[in-house]
This record gives structure tokens, sequence and C-alpha cells, in this order.
């Protein structure tokens, strides 16, 4: 029991009460703003509005941007392919198809989504409802050891981490911040879906929604236990108090918000794409050598990613996964899309139904709720890793994570196998 | 004002309620939006509208309800836009009809509430 | 001619140098508090038959003494426990302020409050019933308005009575943490830690975490822990 927070509510609890009942708001010509706020404040209201907020900013980010996306990703592709055919050393082709334009558009899929993030939040601040926002949730997020303002950024973080932990960067207080950057890769991301709706699909028909829903609430919960954590070990257990400003509510002005918008995308653009670009190229080039042994990339089998795998295997194997989930997973480091597309090459199938039937063959529903959940928490993707440097600013925190996560997936995984031979299903 | 916020009320109920049942599989409607947390939105706004009946400033209620729901009216129709684009890029079928959502036509009876108040707060 | 301690305790900008001043005067000294290169403010208010002296306080948001300023203040009340504590308190701004004047509360301290800045509170639209604070919180209220000597007479009569006969106002958090507090209380009465402060003080503070309080009472948190879950 944390009793200096108990306290600080109880103290604050106790005013309330004194307050509510001998001081009284007289109506005075209220201005626009306190208009305004007796609504988005509603005892009742203001948490389903900012829900609702908060919602259609999660739709206008990530819908919108899907055109933009495809239309960078169709684009490389295409240079890609270009590349290849163009290049006469078979090597270089592959080197700056595949690695660099593979690579590159890689990198630049995630502007789009982030780019847009920036300019939905540019407009939540820009017209003042942010504050209003953080007041909202502090009550809710205090519990748990984070900040009012803490809220969005987590809540952005099921889209995709990379613009959620920038959008941390609303948080003044270094503390709040470091914290809601260090378990926002706990909310799953869009990414990992396709992982969850492959395995769901195949172990659980029928209720494959009451699966990835899990795995969602599995995560929220894990960060609210992760933040509690780390704060009391980290940051000697203090809690800031929640003191904000609250100006009055503007219209947004489209200069601002383009402008602010634009700032913190370059800043992504400039350090996050080095790391992620980088990293491209080291995938690329574990997926594709020793050369001749895989015929330029086409035989998984042979190349040092499966090496790799094979030598992760006793890891991996107490958990019932072989080294197919093991390489699939650790091609989920890159971008965590991946492993689904991944596990299809291994398993040497294109189509979706041909995946499955050979998922069956590995795994079982044990097994493949561990993938799920070894997916969730077990690193950060690399794009999410290069934001962590960028936010956090040193190495030392950024391998907390990292570890942590490593720990915490294989501890949540040998947990949900000793389950299923406990409740007998294995 | 009032009359006009019981209105919306119950038009936004409506709708939102449906939307969610669609989501759940509950009901079927032709492309009908099935969309648990569109339809959660408008129920909040909805929720908005009726609260505002019973409040010492309904004008508030009113302006706030009538401007998310252009928000949301706005969004989709933005929505709507992307979609199509993707579809051009990608080389697909563009389906004008699932992409079209009650919120747009609706969203226009917000208008007459967010321009008032702001008409409003101009000459004050 | 009897004399009393009076400290003059609240957050910063509240107007406690407003009320300083209309309380002392002329009669000011001005020097600095030991150790440390705070200014402290004394001055002297004759009110019938008493001599007040005055104590301005540095402006503080609580007593947990995690900075200077509330070290000074915290360490004024224990130690030279002063006759009375006057308690500014901002009006237009008053749920902020009673945060501190919740802890003056567990000190056991004689207080009284002065709410100073009615008139802004008004024009702000707030309208505050004194009465009704001062019952709720157990002390006396005076509305003051310093800059403009409003309240004034009225804060030096109700110092005056609080002085001779000392209130202490018994107001309590719900119920799970005041059995909590007890618990600690008895063990803190029944070991005797610190027993020159207040013991529900004491207990509240060991309970916080309080590092200063830990220090000085040679116990360390997990005792604290033990403590509960013995009688828990």
């Amino acid at each position: 029991m944390d009793f200096a927070t108990e306290l600080a509510n109880a103290r604050y609890e106790l005013i309330g009460k004194i307050i509510s009942s001998s001081v009284k708001k007289v109506s005075k010509p209220k201005s626009f703003s306190d208009l305004v706020d007796t609504v988005v404040l509603d005892k009742y209201l203001g948490i389903p509005i900012f829900l609702t907020l908060m919602w259609a900013a999660f739709q206008f980010s990530f819908s919108v941007s899907a055109p933009f996306s495809d239309a960078i990703d169709i684009f490389f592709g295409a240079a890609a392919e270009w590349a290849k055919a163009s290049i006469s050393n078979e090597i270089l082709a592959s080197l700056v198809g595949d690695g660099i334009f593979g690579g590159l558009g890689f990198v630049l899929v995630f502007l789009p989504p982030i780019a847009f993030v920036f300019v939905s939040l540019a407009i939540l601040e820009d017209s003042g409802y942010l504050p209003r926002a953080a007041f909202i949730m502090d009550r809710v997020m205090s519990k748990v050891g984070l900040h009012g303002k803490s809220f969005i950024p987590m809540l952005l973080g099921f889209g995709c981490n990379v613009p959620a932990i920038m959008a941390c960067r609303t948080i003044e207080n270094d503390v709040d911040r470091k914290i809601t950057i260090m378990v926002n890769p706990l909310m799953s991301c869009s990414a990992r879906l396709p992982v969850y709706i492959l395995f769901a699909g195949v172990f659980f028909s029928g209720y494959e929604g009451a699966a990835i829903v899990s795995m969602y609430l599995l995560g929220i919960v894990l960060a609210a236990i992760m933040a509690t954590v780390i704060r009391r070990i980290l940051f000697g257990g203090r809690i800031s108090p929640f003191l904000m400003e609250m100006p009055d509510y503007t219209m947004p002005s489209l200069k601002l918000v383009l402008n602010s918008a634009w700032i913190r995308t370059q800043i992504f653009l400039k350090k996050a794409a080095t790391i992620l670009f980088v990293g491209a190229l080291f995938m690329w080039f574990l997926t594709v050598f020793p050369w001749d042994a895989t015929g330029g990339g086409e035989i998984l089998d042979n190349s040092y990613a499966s090496l790799v795998g094979h030598i992760m295997e006793p890891l991996i194997k107490p958990l019932g996964l072989n080294w197919k989930a093991g390489v699939a997973l650790l091609s989920g480091f890159m971008a965590k899309e991946i492993v689904v597309g991944t596990l299809g090459i291994l398993y040497g199938v294109e189509s979706e139904e041909a995946i499955q039937s050979a998922l069956s063959q590995d795994f079982n529903p044990i097994t493949a709720l561990v993938m799920m959940a070894i997916t969730l928490i077990y690193l950060p993707c690399l794009a999410t890793i290069g934001v962590l440097k960028r936010e956090l600013g040193e190495w030392k925190l950024v391998s907390l994570v990292i570890l942590y996560e490593l720990v915490l997936a294989y501890a949540v995984a040998a947990l949900i196998v000793v389950s299923g031979k406990v409740l007998g299903v294995v | 004002m009032k009359a006009y916020m019981v209105l919306l009320f119950a038009i936004t109920l409506v709708l939102g309620i449906t939307e969610i049942l669609c989501g759940i599989d509950i009901v079927k409607i032709n492309n009908f939006p099935s969309d648990i947390f569109g339809g959660f939105a408008l129920v909040v706004i909805s929720a908005t509208f009726i609260r505002g009946t019973f409040a010492e400033e309904p004008v508030a209620y009113f302006y706030v309800g009538s401007l998310i729901l252009l928000v949301f009216g706005v969004l989709y129709v933005l929505v709507l836009l992307a979609n199509a684009l993707d579809s051009v890029i990608l080389g697909e079928e563009f389906d004008l009809l699932s992409n079209l959502r009650p919120e747009m036509p609706i969203s226009l009876l917000a208008i007459p509430g967010v321009h008032s108040v702001l008409k409003k707060k101009e000459t004050k | 001619m009897k004399k009393a301690v009076v400290a003059l305790a609240g957050n910063p900008n509240v107007g406690k140098s407003a009320i300083f001043n209309a309380l002392t005067g002329a009669k000011q000294k001005l020097g600095n508090w030991p150790g440390v290169t705070v200014e402290k403010k004394e001055g002297i208010c004759k009110y019938k038959d008493i001599e007040m002296h005055i104590v301005d306080l540095p402006g503080i948001y609580g007593l947990t003494a995690s900075s200077i300023d509330e070290k000074i203040a915290r360490d004024f009340i224990l130690h030279n426990k002063p006759d009375l504590v006057v308690d500014i308190v901002d009006a237009s701004n008053i749920e902020r302020n009673l945060y501190l004047t919740l802890q003056l509360i567990e000190m056991d301290a004689n207080i009284v409050i002065a709410l100073n800045k009615v008139d802004l509170a008004e024009s702000k639209g707030y309208k505050i019933d004194a009465k009704k604070l001062s019952e709720k919180l157990g002390l006396p209220v005076v509305p003051t308005v310093a800059i403009r000597n409003k309240g004034i007479e009225e804060l030096k009569r109700a110092m005056y009575n609080a002085i001779k006969t000392k209130i202490k106002s018994s107001l309590r958090y719900n119920d799970k943490l005041e059995s909590v507090i007890s618990l600690i209380e008895q063990k803190v009465v029944e070991k005797r830690v610190l027993p020159e402060y207040p013991s529900r003080f004491v207990a509240i503070r060991l309970l916080e975490g309080d590092e200063e309080i830990l220090r000085s009472a040679n116990l360390q948190e997990e005792v604290i822990k033990q403590w509960i879950l013995q009688r828990s």
C-alpha cells in the first residue's frame, strides 16, 4: 500500500468535501471557454467526450494517412523491382533493390501516420483542449503511476508506438514522460495484429475476437504494472502534483498546426530514420547471405538468419516453439508485421489458407497464445527502439526497456505454458 | 433550441445504437456502417444533447454536441476521400456505397448549433 | 503583559506580507533564519493584554520539508511551538491553499484562518460561506482584504481568543486511513517515538515515509510496514 499517495488523495478528498459545502460558484457572465468547459469537464460527459475525440484523432491519423503509406510502399516496391531488373551484378542488385529501396521504403512508410498524428496533436494543443483532457484523465492515471497527460500517447500506442512515443513530448514533467515512454511499447500496436489474426484464426476460430482483445487487455494491464514498478524502482515513487494552465479555447491556426507538426516530423525523419535504415540493411544481410547457399535470398533455410534461429532454438523450445518461430520473431525485430510474412516464407507457402494448415502442424492453442503474447511483449521493433533512444536520451534506459520486455515476455509465455499443462490442455 | 436539441438527441441516439448493434453482428443492414466505436461516439453526442436540456447552460451543450457531430461528419468525409485515393493507388475497385455514412448528412444538422454560438462569441 | 508567539503561514502570494504589515505596523524587524539566507520577518502586535510576537514564515505549499522554505516553517512550528499559527488562505485559490491547512491541522497546531482576498474571489464568481467553512474545518475563519485593511480588527480579536482558549480541530480523514493512522499513533506513543512532537503528526509522517522524521526517529520504512502488517 502506498500511504504517501493515499494520504495525498485523502487530503484532496477532504478538501473537496469541505469546499463543496462552503464554496459556491455564483453565476457571473461566463466566458466562452468557461461555457465549453462546463460540458467538457462535466462529471458524466467528460470522459466519454474525451474518448470520442481520441477515437476521432485515431481514425484521422491512421485511416486518412493510409493511402499515402500505400503510395510510398508501392513506389519503393516498384523502385526495388526496377533496381533488381536493371542492375546486372546480383549482389549489388539485391543491395540496392531490397536493401536500399526496400529499406528506405520501409522507413518512409511510417511517415504519413506519424505526420498525421502530429497534426492531430497540434490541433488538440492549439485549440486548448489538451490540458482539459489531461485534467480529466489524471485521476485515473495517477492510480497506476501515470500522469494525466500520459493517456493520449498511451492510446496512440494502439495505432503505432513510434508516433505515440514521440507524442510524449507534450508531458513536461521529466519523470512522468520517461515512465510513459518506457511502458508505451506494451500498448499493442497495429503491426502486431496480423500475428494475432493469423493465430487466433487457426486456433481459436469462433472466438478470435476474444483472443485478440485479450492481447490488448494484457498489454494494458502489463503497462499499468510496469509503470508502477518503474516509478518505484527508478524514480523513487514520487508523483508530481498535477498543475496545469488552462488557457482559453481558440480556433487552431492552420499555420501553427502545420508548423508544429512539421517540426516534430522532421525530428523523426532525421534521427529514427537513420537507425531504421541501418537496421533494414542489416536484416537484408542476414536473410540473404551466405549468397550462394540461399540462392540470392530465395532459400531462407541456408541464411544466417536461419543459423541464428537454430542457435536460439534451445531457448524457446521449453515454450513449445521451434526454430522457425524463432526466426519469425527475430524478423519481427525489424517490424512486427514481418513476422507473418517470414512465417510464410519459412513454411514455403504463399496464401493465408496454406499457412494456416502448416501452422496446425507445429503449434497448438497454448503455443499459439504463447506466440501472440510474445509478439505483444518481447521487443520493441527497430523503429520503436530508434525513437526510444531519441526520446529517452540514454542507451541505459533503452536497454532497460528491451531487457524488461524480454524477461516479461518469457515469464508470461512460461506462465501460459505452465497453465496449459496444469489445466490439462497440453 | 431545446426542442432542436431533443431532436438531435433522438436522431444520434438511434443511429448510434444501430451502428453498435451492427458492429456486434446482432443486426445486419446493407451498406450501413458496423462500427462499435463510431456508434459509441454518436451515443456520446446524443448524451451531450439530452444532458444539455436539463443543464443550467443548455447552449454550452448545444454547441459542444454540435461541434463534435460536425467533426465526425468532416472526419468520415476525409476517410472516404482517403479510401478512394487508396483504391486508385492500389488499383482496386472503390465501393462508394460502403464508404458512405449517415453521420455525413446528419452532421449538416449540427451547423446551426456551431454557427449561432460562434456568432454570439463574435459580438461579445 | 502576557507574551505570545504567533507564526504567519500560507502559500506564496496569498497576501501574507500585507497581513503582516497590517498587524505589526511600523514595529518590524528584519533578519535571517539561522544558518540560511532566507529572510526572516518579525514584528509586534499589541492587543488588549497580550503582546503578540509575529513571525512571518516563508511561503510554502506544504510541510513535507522537501525544500528549505518548508523545512524552516516546519521546524519553527515543531521546535519553537508558537502559541498560535495564523494560516493565511487565498480565497480565490482556496483548493490549493487548504492543502497546507490540513497539514497544519495534522501538526495539532493552534490555528486561526485568515481568509484573504475575498474581494478577488467574489469578482471571480465565488461565494464563500466563512461560517460553513469554519464549521467544516473546526477552526475560526476570518474573511479579510488585507490590502484594504478590511477584517484586520476581527482577525486580531480572533487571534486573541485563540491564544487564550486554544482550539484543536478534530478534522479527520476517511475511516480506513484513520484506523491505520491510529494504529501507528499507538505504536508511536508506546515506543515513545519522538515524544516532543505531537503523536498524530509523527504517525502521519511515518506513514508518508517522511525522510527527516524517519531519520530523527531512527526508524526505517520497512519497520513501519511491519507495524501495519502485524496488526492487520
